[in-house]
């Protein structure tokens, strides 16, 4: 592809004795890996805490500015963002397996470290980290080449990363947009901090709830005021005397805001399809479908609808939008392997991306691991209520890993697309559908093994995500992909061990506190909630999965009913929603079903908040011109987001070291 | 046409939704041989005390009849049948409520019993007929974009840029002392890279309706061969590292090119 003989001017002559530029180096990987450590296993507490993680590109790229060109001074550009995707790529397995394996110590399943189901599923973590990059790396050139996806997370990491060359005006900018992003997120995340008082009840820090801005109803009969502004949202809808069935809700997140901006118009998809759902779908189904359950109030309305239709729909239209992508990108990927496998580059020689080759060994080694897992873990048994039942062991082991890895790589060009688009990731949907099917596929004995397929994918979509963020950031301050990912490759598989060992710890302890009556090990009644986990739950117990006790109890010889509960998923809605999807994506953008799906997905506040920082992009962009918007708005935006997550993670920290 | 072709798509995915919701959704007036094996996965009918009101917990919220879970037995429906008469004949207003019309919801989906099947099918007719028509608004654009001569600015933005990137490295080699110049090196690739930007990437949605896809994916990888290498010479100048810098710029210069035929070539082809 680049021919250097037509260039005008001519290469500079090299100079033999200068050294190699900074960028894969010991001091980079070293701190990212400690960096990355620490991050997993604070963030791991603080989401079984607090039920949501926290992605740490952003305080990766900060702490390796830190370290690298602070401390040692001699950090490079490009090696602080090696140093970023190593971190990273440590760190954020965790978000896979909080929202997993919690859920089998809830069920009574043993997962000490002596049991060998502990150390499969860990194996099954590590696979499915290798398999998400693995399998993300071909759609690079298709992802950030081609179809040019935005990546806010991705871009300010980048703008942190170039901040030292970009002018003191822009780093003030930058700097401006982080501390107006901490001191705005500020109140809406101190109450997460708690300690006990001199009766030793706990008392939260007081947070934008504090300031008593409330309306002069009591929709849900507790006897307060329903709150105007609360510590995470503010509610205008109840400010402007919007019907009570139209939420008109944002989030106080300025990262949201600046992600809507950073996007820019095309995110403008996920804020219509956020409006139809939620100021028109849902109002038409209460007042004139009868599609409430009886007795359910109009404010009530917005979450009944997300729980019954709007979220197995939105799913569905994710990955119905996703297939329709991949169908239309088909040229494109084709186009983007041919290049791969014929191993052109920057420089007009070498590869700058990892060959085929290698990632095939890198798959075909992540699926047999898959297939060893799937076959050895304990819940692994003949169970008549699957659709593979009466098939031999290997052979059920064969087709589930098979089929989860095959589901791997699609969840992960889903949740790379959404992240490219919005910055959104809708892991724990794509989850409860995998534990559900494999449930289904399996049996309902084989929880463990669901579960185990579950983290499995999880980590490996959280992963995918990472690994494509961290490579546009690449894209942005030039660094070589093939380095990139072939770093990413070989740390990946730490980050499932730090978490699956941090988990035992907490447990460990939840098990030792004497508060804990029950001895409950993780979940309701300890100190880690693990409100993520408490959903999937809700989920197996729904489609008839069985605890421990209730498997025993059957291998016992007893019978456990079988009859529905009224929790069962709606699998047609998937379904419907899948059609739906696809066909969005006929007209001129085929990854419209992704984006509207998405938006159905979603809690309104979030794409309501970053919906107005795509019209606020449109507005600057009109007014001041495109490339003021992106020259200035862009880093100030980033800032919006660098100081949200930092704050994040400072008040994680906090959580973590008041909470012993 | 486009803007007929997305009214159209919106319509019909906002029928498309609200139809597939009501999958779960049945009539009390099966047969109730219809309903075995079935119960509820939604609360359904209201209490109703003996002068025909609805009862009220100490919130103040109407209660159901039957709640998630309840088996559809033959008493139950007639329970559920006798309280949608009820309400239908005296009904009651409880403000912030709707009252229930007598559909309940029920855990397995059948084709024979969705009301709403011919609805959403219509729903589906009306999202293709919606995206046929937002193609055909494309084609046309194409055309318009072909015959504006818009392509031939695109392409003057990439040899600008390479001509910029060329002289750019002939004046940063010849200078004597080249740590000296990188931060003109810095200065002069942000400028170009914003060019760039508003000259070739905001227009690209040109190219989408000009070329293939396949070819599109060509030209736009060779151009983020270059883009990349230019991003590498400004992150290794602000290091000040004049080799590293200029190598990468000398190769950006040589992929922008690259990148301005290819894009030459498949404009000439289509």
């Amino acid at each position: 592809m680049s021919s250097t003989s037509d260039a005008p001017g001519s290469s500079p002559p090299a100079d033999p004795h200068a050294p190699p530029h900074r960028e894969v180096t010991v001091a980079a990987v070293v701190t990212g890996v400690i960096v990355g450590t620490v991050m997993n296993a604070s963030i791991t507490y603080a989401a079984l805490k607090i039920g949501f993680g926290i992605g740490g590109s952003t305080i990766a790229a900060i702490i390796g500015f830190g370290v690298l060109r602070g401390l040692l001074r001699k950090g490079t550009i490009l090696e602080t963002n090696i140093s970023q995707t190593v971190a990273s790529a440590v760190n954020i397995p965790n978000a896979g397996i909080v929202f997993t394996v919690p859920v089998l110590f809830m069920l009574g399943y043993d997962l000490s470290i002596r049991s060998a189901d502990f150390w499969i599923i860990t194996l099954a973590g590590v696979v499915g980290a290798v398999l998400g990059c693995a399998f993300i790396i071909p759609l690079r050139k298709q992802m950030i080449e081609i179809d040019r996806l935005r990546f806010p997370t991705g871009t300010a990491v980048a703008e942190i990363l170039k901040s030292p060359g970009a002018g003191p005006e822009k780093a003030l900018v930058l700097l401006a947009g982080c501390i107006l992003g901490a001191l705005f997120y500020l109140p809406a995340g101190l109450p997460q901090i708690s300690f006990k008082d001199a009766a030793g009840d706990p008392v939260s820090l007081p947070g934008y709830g504090s300031l008593g801005w409330v309306a002069g109803v009591d929709r849900d009969g507790d006897g307060d005021h329903d709150p105007i502004l609360s510590d995470h949202e503010f509610n205008a809808g109840l400010l402007l005397g919007f019907p009570d069935e139209i939420l008109f809700l944002l989030a106080i997140s300025p990262l949201s805001l600046g992600a809507g901006f950073v996007t820019g118009r095309p995110g403008l998809m996920v804020l219509a399809g956020g409006v139809l759902a939620f100021f028109v779908i849902n109002p038409i189904a209460f007042n004139y479908l009868d599609l409430m359950p009886a007795g359910t109030a109009a404010w009530e309305v917005p979450n009944i609808s997300r729980s019954q239709f709007n979220r197995p729909l939105g799913i569905g239209m994710l990955v119905g939008g996703a297939m329709m992508g991949v169908v239309f990108s088909l040229p494109a990927m084709k186009a983007a392997l041919k290049s791969i496998a014929g191993a052109r580059g920057v420089g007009g020689g070498d590869a700058d991306e990892l060959g085929l080759k290698p990632l095939g060994i890198a798959i075909v080694a992540g699926l047999a691991g898959l297939f060893l897992a799937t076959v050895l873990v304990g819940g692994s048994v003949d169970d008549p209520t699957g659709l593979f039942s009466g098939l031999p062991n290997f052979v059920r082991g064969l087709l589930l890993s098979l089929i989860g890895g095959l589901w791997i790589w699609f969840a992960g060009i889903i949740i790379a697309q959404c992240t490219g688009m919005t910055d959104w990731s809708p892991i724990s949907g794509i989850a409860l559908l995998t534990v559900v099917v494999v449930l289904l596929l399996g049996g309902k004995q084989n929880v463990v093994g669901a579960v185990m397929i579950g983290a499995a994918l999880c980590v490996s979509i959280s992963c995918a995500a990472d690994m494509i963020q961290d490579l546009k950031t690449g894209h942005l301050v030039g660094s070589s992909p093939k380095r990139q990912q072939t770093i990413e490759l070989a740390v990946t598989g730490v980050g499932p061990i730090i978490t699956m060992l941090i988990i035992l710890v907490i447990v460990q302890a939840n098990l030792r506190d004497k508060d804990n009556v029950n001895k409950v090990p993780i979940g309701e009644g300890t100190n880690t909630p693990a409100p993520q986990a408490e959903a999937l739950k809700a989920v197996i117990q729904g489609v008839g999965g069985l605890s421990k006790e209730q498997l025993d109890e059957r291998q016992a010889g007893a019978e456990v009913s079988n009859e529905p509960t009224g929790k069962e998923m709606p699998y047609s809605l998937y379904g419907f929603g899948a059609l739906l999807g696809a066909l969005m994506g006929f007209g001129g953008f085929p990854g419209l079903g992704v984006l509207v799906g998405l938006s159905m997905y979603l809690p309104i506040n979030y794409i309501l908040t970053y919906g107005i920082g795509c019209l606020i992009y449109m507005v600057v962009a009109r007014i001041k011109g495109k490339v003021w918007a992106e020259s200035w708005g862009v880093p100030f935006c980033a800032g919006l987001i660098v100081g949200e997550a930092i704050t994040s993670i400072v008040i994680s920290g906090i959580v973590v070291a008041t909470s012993g | 046409m486009r803007l007929l072709g997305n009214l159209i798509v919106a319509i019909a995915l906002t029928v498309g939704v609200l139809a597939a919701a009501m999958a779960y959704q049945i009539s009390l007036d099966l047969p109730n041989d219809d309903y075995e094996g079935l119960v509820l996965t939604a609360a359904a009918g209201l209490l109703l005390d003996e002068s025909g009101e609805p009862e009220l917990d100490e919130k103040g919220r109407p209660s159901p009849v039957l709640e998630v879970g309840d088996p559809l037995t033959p008493e139950n429906l007639d329970v559920l049948r006798t309280n949608r008469d009820a309400l239908a004949d005296n009904p009651p207003a409880i403000a912030g409520y709707r009252i229930p019309t007598g559909k309940i919801r029920v855990q397995k989906f059948s084709f024979a019993r969705w009301g709403q099947k011919w609805t959403f099918a219509a729903a589906v007719i009306g999202m293709l007929l919606g995206a046929g028509l937002v193609r055909a608004s494309a084609s046309r654009q194409a055309v318009a974009h072909r015959e504006s001569g818009k392509s031939e600015d695109l392409l003057a933005a990439l040899s600008a840029a390479q001509v910029q990137l060329g002289e750019l490295l002939e004046q940063s080699s010849a200078a004597a002392d080249r740590h000296a110049q990188m931060p003109h090196v810095v200065a002069r690739l942000s400028e170009v890279g914003v060019d760039l930007q508003a000259n070739f990437v905001e227009h690209l949605a040109v190219l989408r309706s000009l070329l293939a896809t396949g070819t599109m994916a060509e030209v736009m990888e060779a151009y983020a061969v270059a883009e990349r290498s230019l991003n590498r010479a400004r992150s290794t100048a602000v290091d000040n590292d004049p080799r590293e810098s200029l190598a990468s710029l000398a190769a950006a210069a040589a992929q922008m090119g690259d990148a301005r035929d290819r894009l030459a070539k498949a404009l000439a082809a289509e």
